[in-house]
């Protein structure tokens, strides 16, 4: 197998690890796209240690969480500004932006439909409430790790991440009336 | 529900949530741009150790340096075996007569000649070593990429 089928694979396996990290970071697809081409260009420079480390994964996951937070602080002017902001608007546009409920014939489908509602109502959290609440519950970071991750303080993580899973409460209970 | 309740609540439902697929096109773009590059030489020997093995070789082969140069400091331990054999007779002696003298030319050598230069030739290797490992770090760091960015 040449080096260029190693990597190859290597990608493979990884592309939807690194992919989910960023996408789920930026709430943008296309930008998490990006994000993950540049992780993999950073592999493929250091991929005679990466290949046989058994961290690689690791090594991603902080690779991608890192170049997700630059972006974020780099590209979204916004994000310090209305971080800063209460955002009532999205408690009352958020039925609006969940899809009616589709007539599922079985329970899986409803679960799958339930699943790719909250999946959804988490990429359209504002990115100061997603960011923190993603590093929580995805990347297993506490409280203190991310406000010094972040650079904000302690009660503004907590703060962010209470309002956070208050707008996707509403979606669980949603998805719970519909049942 | 409580904030633990819903902490939990969540954080179940979250974990339980499918990993979203990569784009099809992640691949071919990723594969596109490294086609034509070579990736990055793999380390050998050594330099392939994991850091904290050569961390504790670079100390060990500091620390059996400092060892036998103190020893030689305190005394000539070939002496005590060229004298112990010396003591043979015939042709066997004549050798270790030889191997004495030899013995203590290299030692007046290293008395006159090296030893003078020989702590600021050390002390310029290890800086020189030092410099040189620092250099490497960063250049790995800034032109190659690290998993620290922030």
């Amino acid at each position: 197998m040449t080096d260029a089928d190693r990597f190859e694979a290597f990608v493979r396996e990884y592309q939807d690890m690194v992919f989910a990290t960023a996408v789920r970071l930026l709430g943008s697809a296309t930008e998490a796209e990006d994000i993950s081409q540049t992780v993999f260009l950073r592999a493929f420079q250091r991929f005679a240690v990466i290949s046989t480390s058994p961290t690689a994964a690791g090594w991603l996951k902080t690779v991608t969480t890192n170049l997700c937070l630059n972006h974020l602080s780099r590209y979204r002017a916004r994000w310090q500004f209305f971080s800063e902001l209460d955002r009532p608007e999205d408690d009352e546009s958020y039925e609006a932006r969940v899809p009616s409920r589709s007539a599922g014939a079985g329970q899986q489908l409803q679960e799958a439909d339930r699943q790719a509602r909250l999946e959804r109502a988490l990429r359209e959290l504002p990115d100061h409430q997603r960011v923190p609440l993603v590093l929580f519950h995805f990347e297993s970071m506490t409280y203190q790790e991310i406000a010094s991750t972040l650079r904000v303080s302690l009660g503004k993580v907590k703060t962010d991440i209470h309002r956070g899973r208050e707008s996707l409460k509403k979606e669980l209970s949603f998805g719970d009336e519909s049942d | 529900m409580n904030q633990t309740d819903l902490q939990q609540l969540l954080d179940r439902e979250l974990k339980q949530l499918p990993l979203p697929r990569a784009p099809e096109a992640l691949l071919s773009k990723v594969l596109a741009v490294t086609v034509h590059q070579a990736p990055a030489a793999s380390p050998s020997g050594w330099l392939a150790w994991p850091r904290a093995w050569q961390l504790v070789s670079a100390a060990a082969l500091i620390a059996l340096v400092a060892g036998a140069w103190s020893l030689l400091q305190i005394a000539h331990p070939m002496d005590f075996v060229w004298r112990a054999v010396g003591e043979a007779p015939g042709r066997v002696g004549g050798v270790v007569q030889g191997a004495s003298e030899a013995s203590t030319l290299v030692r007046v050598f290293w008395e006159v000649v090296l030893k003078p230069v020989a702590a600021y030739v050390s002390v310029l290797a290890i800086a020189f070593g030092l410099a040189c490992a620092l250099l490497w770090t960063a250049v790995e760091r800034l032109a190659l990429g690290g998993a620290s960015e922030r």
